[in-house]
C-alpha cells in the first residue's frame, strides 16, 4: 500500500479469551505469541494483556495489533469480565475437548453473556464468537474417550446454529502447535476491508493535523512533564 | 522434583563458597575454652557465650573476646578514612577452602531418626506432600479450618487423614472459648508446638517440631496465611458467604493457584525455600516484616521517584476533552526481584510491608516467563491489602520490562477497576522514560552493580544483614539460593536473633548497645554469628571459619559504618508522596 500506511501502526484489534478455568487460554496465547508451550503453566490471575503485531501470510496488506485479553477462567474475578470484552471484535470461548462435558457448560454461559452485551450495546458491531477446541492432543491420546468425536461435533453444531454469532469451531493444541496460527489467520483474513480504510483515513487525517495518534501520546507525556514543578 | 533437588544439592555450599577468601585451619582458637564435643549444638548460650553486664569481666577476660570497654572503643574511634584503616584487615591471597561442604543435616537443625541422607530427609520430612503415607512425618503443619470444622486448606496429608483432627481443634477452640471465656493460644508438648489463630469464621492451627521456632513466629505465620485469604476474597466477602450458610466451603471460591501460593508460603515462612526470592522473604519475616533493598545511587533513585510522580500528572488530550490518566492511581512501584527502587503513594496513606510482600508474593506467583517487549503481558487482578482497607479491593497492573538484563517490573495500584487502559498508558509513559538512552545505561550499570555489597570484598565476613530500625529496611549479602544452604542460613539467623542480647556499658549515653555472640562447631569446621544493634540499626553476620572476636567487631564496625555511609544508596526511605 502506500508510504502513510507504512508508517502509521497498524489498527488495534481486540480479542478475548473466555472459558471454564484450565481450558488452556493461557496456553494458546503464548503459542501464538511466543511459540511456546509449558504443562505447568501456573493460573492466570484477574486477567493478562498481550500485543502481537501480525501479518496475514496471504495478504500482506492486511496487517493488525493483536489486543488479546487472557482472562481467568475463576467465578471471582467475573465481575472484571465486562470491562475485558468491551470494544472486543472477537471472542475466543475454549472448549477442553478432553474435559467436555462441564467445559461445554461454561462456554454456554459465555455465549449468553455476550449476547446480554451485545443487546445493550446496540450501536457496536456485535462481537464474533469462535468456539476454540483446546487440548486435542490429549482427546488422540485417550483410548477410552469419555465422548466421542462425533457426539462432540453434533453438540457443537447445534450450538452454531443457535446462535448466530458464533463463526466457527476450531480444533486446536497448543502442546503440539497445531491449529493456532490457522485460527489467528482465519480472523485476520475475515475482517472486513472497511475497518482497514477507516482506521488508516482517520490516521491519516490526523496526521495531517497533529502529528498522528504518536503524537498525540507525546503531548501528553509532554503536558506531564511540564506540569511538574 | 527429586532431580531438581539433586542438582541443587551438588552445588551446595552454604556461606562457605561466599567467602573463600580465608581457610579455616589459619585461624587460631580464640578462646581458652576449646569444644572437644563436636556435637554440633548450638554452643553459644546465655550462659557462657553472651554475658550479662555484671559477670562479663572474668569470662570475657579468659575467652579472649573483647571486653566492653574494647568493644565501645571502636565505636568512639574517630571517621578516619576506612580504607586505611581497612589495608591491613584486607588479605589478599585467596585460598580454598579446606574442609569439606557441610550439609545442612551435619548442622543438626532437625532431629533425624532414621539418619536418612538430605534428599531423603527432605522428601520425608520437608517437602509438601499431600499423601497421607508421611504426613506424620513433616515437621510442620498448617490448617485452615472453619467454626463449623469444615477443612479449608491443609499443607499436607489428604481429607481423609485431617477431617478427625478439624473435630478435635474446633472442640478445644469453643471450650476455650465457651467455658473459660479467652482464646487459645498456644500448647507445647513435648517438642511439639501448637498455636492457632481464631479469626471467626476461619481458624488457622499451625503445629510444628522444629526446635528453633517459637510460638509468636508461628503466630505471625498464621497472620499472613489469614492475610493471604483477605487478600484475595476480602473480609466482607468471607463474612457474608459464611453468615449465610455457617457450613460454608470456603475452597469453591479457592482456585488451584491459591492453593499452590498458601503451599509456597508455608515453605517460604518455615524454611526461606523453594523459590528465587523466599530466603529474602524469611528473613524479612524474621526481621518483624522488614523490607528487603537494593543498592542504587540516590540520584537515580530521585529521577526514579520523578518519573514516578510525573506519570501520575499525566493527562490525554482527546476530542477536546482533557482526561486526568492518573486520577485513580493510588501507588506505584518499580523493584527489582521483589526489592523495591522507587515508591510512589498518596501523602496521607501508605501500604504496610506486610502488604507489600504479600502483594509481592502473589505477583510472582503468576509471572510466566518474560519474552521480548513486543509481546510482553499487562497483568490486571484486584487485590485486597488488608492493612490498608480489608473491605475493599484495590486493582493492580503488573508489567515486567527487561533492561539489559535486569527484569524490572512496573506494579500500580489503582482505585478503580475500569481503569486499566488509563493505568497501562501510565506505565507506558515509565518505560518511555526508563528506557531512554541516558536513563537506560545508567540504571541497568547500577542495577548490575548492585547484585554485590561492595564492602564485602574488604571484611572476611562470610554473610551478613543490616537493619535500620526507624524505617524497618533491610540489605543482606546476596545469597545461594540451594536448599542446604537457605535451610543452614535460616536456622543460623533465626537462633542468632532469639539469642538473648547482653548490653554494653555505656555511660551517660541512651543509645543502647547490644550484642550477642553465637558459634557452632561442624565437624571440623566452625560458624560464627554475631549481632550488634543499638537504637539506630540492628546488624547480623556470619562468619564462616573461627576468628579472633576482636577481629570480628573490628570488621563489623566496618560494615556498619559503611552502611551508615550509604544510607541514602541502601535505603529508600518512605519513597515520594503526591497531594
Amino acid at each position: 500500500m502506500s508510504v502513510i500506511e507504512d508508517s502509521i501502526q497498524p489498527p488495534p484489534y481486540k480479542i478475548v479469551l473466555l472459558g471454564e478455568s484450565s481450558v488452556g487460554k493461557t496456553s494458546l496465547v503464548h503459542r501464538f505469541t511466543s511459540n511456546t508451550f509449558d504443562v505447568h503453566i501456573a493460573n492466570t490471575i484477574g486477567a493478562a494483556f498481550i500485543t502481537k503485531l501480525y501479518t496475514s501470510h496471504s495478504d500482506a496488506n492486511r496487517k493488525v495489533k493483536f489486543e488479546i485479553w487472557d482472562t481467568a477462567g475463576q467465578e471471582r474475578y467475573r465481575s472484571l469480565t465486562p470491562m475485558y470484552y468491551r470494544n472486543a471484535k472477537v471472542a475466543l470461548i475454549c472448549i477442553d475437548l478432553s474435559n467436555f462435558e462441564s467445559t461445554f457448560h461454561t462456554a454456554k454461559y459465555w455465549i449468553q453473556q455476550l449476547e446480554l452485551n451485545n443487546s445493550s450495546n446496540a450501536d457496536d458491531k456485535p462481537i464474533e464468537i469462535h468456539l476454540i477446541g483446546t487440548k486435542y492432543d490429549l482427546v488422540q491420546s485417550q483410548t477410552t474417550p469419555k465422548i466421542s468425536q462425533e457426539d462432540i461435533e453434533t453438540k457443537v453444531n447445534e450450538l452454531i446454529e443457535s446462535h448466530g454469532n458464533i463463526v466457527k469451531f476450531h480444533t486446536t493444541s497448543s502442546k503440539e502447535g497445531t491449529g493456532i496460527v490457522e485460527l489467528f489467520e482465519d480472523i485476520v483474513v475475515a475482517i472486513d476491508d472497511d475497518f482497514f480504510k477507516s482506521y488508516y483515513d482517520k490516521a491519516q487525517s490526523e496526521t495531517d493535523v497533529q502529528g498522528g495518534p504518536i503524537g498525540s501520546i507525546l503531548n501528553a507525556r509532554h503536558a506531564a512533564t511540564s506540569g511538574c514543578c | 522434583m527429586s532431580n531438581g533437588f539433586r542438582a541443587r544439592l551438588g552445588s551446595i555450599s552454604t556461606i562457605q563458597s561466599a567467602r573463600s577468601l580465608f581457610p579455616t585451619t589459619t585461624v587460631e582458637p580464640t578462646t581458652a575454652v576449646t569444644f572437644t564435643n563436636v556435637e554440633p549444638n548450638l554452643i553459644g548460650t546465655e550462659s557462657t557465650y553472651t554475658p550479662s553486664v555484671t559477670d562479663s569481666e572474668g569470662f570475657l577476660a579468659n575467652s579472649g573476646l573483647l571486653t566492653d570497654d574494647e568493644v565501645s572503643d571502636y565505636f568512639q574511634q574517630p571517621d578516619e578514612d576506612l580504607s586505611e584503616m581497612l589495608t591491613d584487615l584486607i588479605r589478599h591471597t585467596p585460598e580454598e577452602p579446606t574442609s569439606a561442604k557441610q550439609s545442612f543435616l551435619d548442622v543438626n537443625i532437625f532431629p533425624n531418626p532414621y539418619d536418612l541422607d538430605e534428599e531423603e530427609f527432605y522428601k520425608r520430612h520437608i517437602e509438601i506432600s499431600k499423601e497421607d503415607e508421611l504426613f506424620h512425618d513433616k515437621l510442620k503443619q498448617f490448617f485452615i479450618l472453619s467454626n463449623a470444622g469444615k477443612p479449608i486448606y491443609s499443607m499436607n496429608g489428604s481429607d481423609e487423614i485431617i477431617i478427625g483432627y478439624m473435630g478435635v481443634i474446633t472442640t478445644i477452640i469453643s471450650t476455650f472459648e465457651e467455658n473459660m471465656n479467652e482464646e487459645i493460644y498456644s500448647i507445647s508438648v513435648g517438642d511439639m508446638k501448637i498455636v492457632a489463630l481464631n479469626k471467626s469464621p476461619l481458624i488457622l492451627v499451625s503445629i510444628s517440631k522444629i526446635a528453633h521456632e517459637q510460638p509468636n513466629v508461628l503466630l505471625s505465620q498464621l497472620n499472613m496465611l489469614y492475610n493471604y485469604l483477605l487478600s484475595i476474597i476480602s473480609k466482607p466477602t468471607i463474612d457474608r458467604n459464611f453468615h449465610n450458610k455457617l457450613n460454608y466451603d470456603l475452597r469453591r471460591i479457592l482456585t488451584q493457584l491459591d492453593f499452590h501460593n498458601l503451599d509456597c508460603l508455608c515453605m517460604k515462612m518455615t524454611y526461606g525455600l523453594t523459590s528465587y526470592d523466599s530466603f529474602n522473604y524469611y528473613i524479612s519475616q524474621l526481621l518483624n516484616a522488614s523490607l528487603q533493598q537494593i543498592k542504587i545511587s540516590y540520584t537515580a533513585r530521585q529521577r526514579l521517584n520523578k518519573i514516578l510522580l510525573d506519570s501520575k500528572r499525566m493527562r490525554q488530550n482527546s476530542d477536546d476533552k482533557e482526561t486526568d490518566l492518573g486520577a485513580d492511581l493510588l501507588f506505584s512501584i518499580l523493584s527489582v526481584n521483589s526489592k523495591i527502587v522507587s515508591f510512589m503513594k498518596p501523602k496521607n496513606h501508605n501500604l504496610t510491608n506486610q502488604d507489600l510482600t504479600l502483594l509481592f508474593s502473589i505477583i510472582n506467583s503468576s509471572k510466566s516467563d518474560i519474552s521480548n517487549d513486543e509481546t510482553s503481558e499487562d497483568m490486571w487482578f484486584p487485590i485486597c491489602m488488608p492493612n490498608f482497607n480489608p473491605n475493599g479491593f484495590l486493582y493492580v497492573f503488573v508489567k515486567t520490562i527487561i533492561l539489559q538484563t535486569t527484569p524490572v517490573t512496573i506494579t500500580l495500584l489503582s482505585s478503580n477497576k475500569n481503569s486499566f487502559y488509563q493505568i497501562r498508558q501510565i506505565s507506558n509513559y515509565i518505560i518511555h522514560k526508563l528506557t531512554k538512552p541516558k536513563m537506560l545505561s545508567k540504571l541497568t550499570k547500577e542495577l548490575h552493580e548492585s547484585n554485590t555489597l561492595a564492602i564485602l570484598r574488604e571484611v572476611p565476613i562470610s554473610h551478613f544483614i543490616y537493619k535500620n530500625k526507624a524505617l524497618n529496611q533491610f540489605v543482606m549479602s546476596d545469597t545461594d539460593n540451594s536448599v542446604n544452604s537457605v535451610l543452614q542460613l535460616s536456622y543460623f539467623y533465626n537462633t542468632l536473633y532469639h539469642t538473648k542480647a547482653s548490653q554494653m556499658k555505656t555511660i551517660g549515653s541512651l543509645n543502647i548497645k547490644k550484642f550477642s555472640y553465637t558459634r557452632w562447631t561442624v565437624d571440623e569446621a566452625v560458624i560464627t554469628g554475631f549481632m550488634l544493634s543499638d537504637n539506630n540499626y540492628e546488624f547480623y553476620c556470619l562468619c564462616n571459619y573461627q576468628i579472633n572476636s576482636k577481629e570480628l567487631i573490628g570488621h563489623c564496625i566496618k560494615v556498619i559504618k559503611w552502611c551508615e555511609k550509604n544510607y541514602n544508596r541502601l535505603f529508600i526511605g518512605n519513597g515520594v508522596s503526591f497531594t
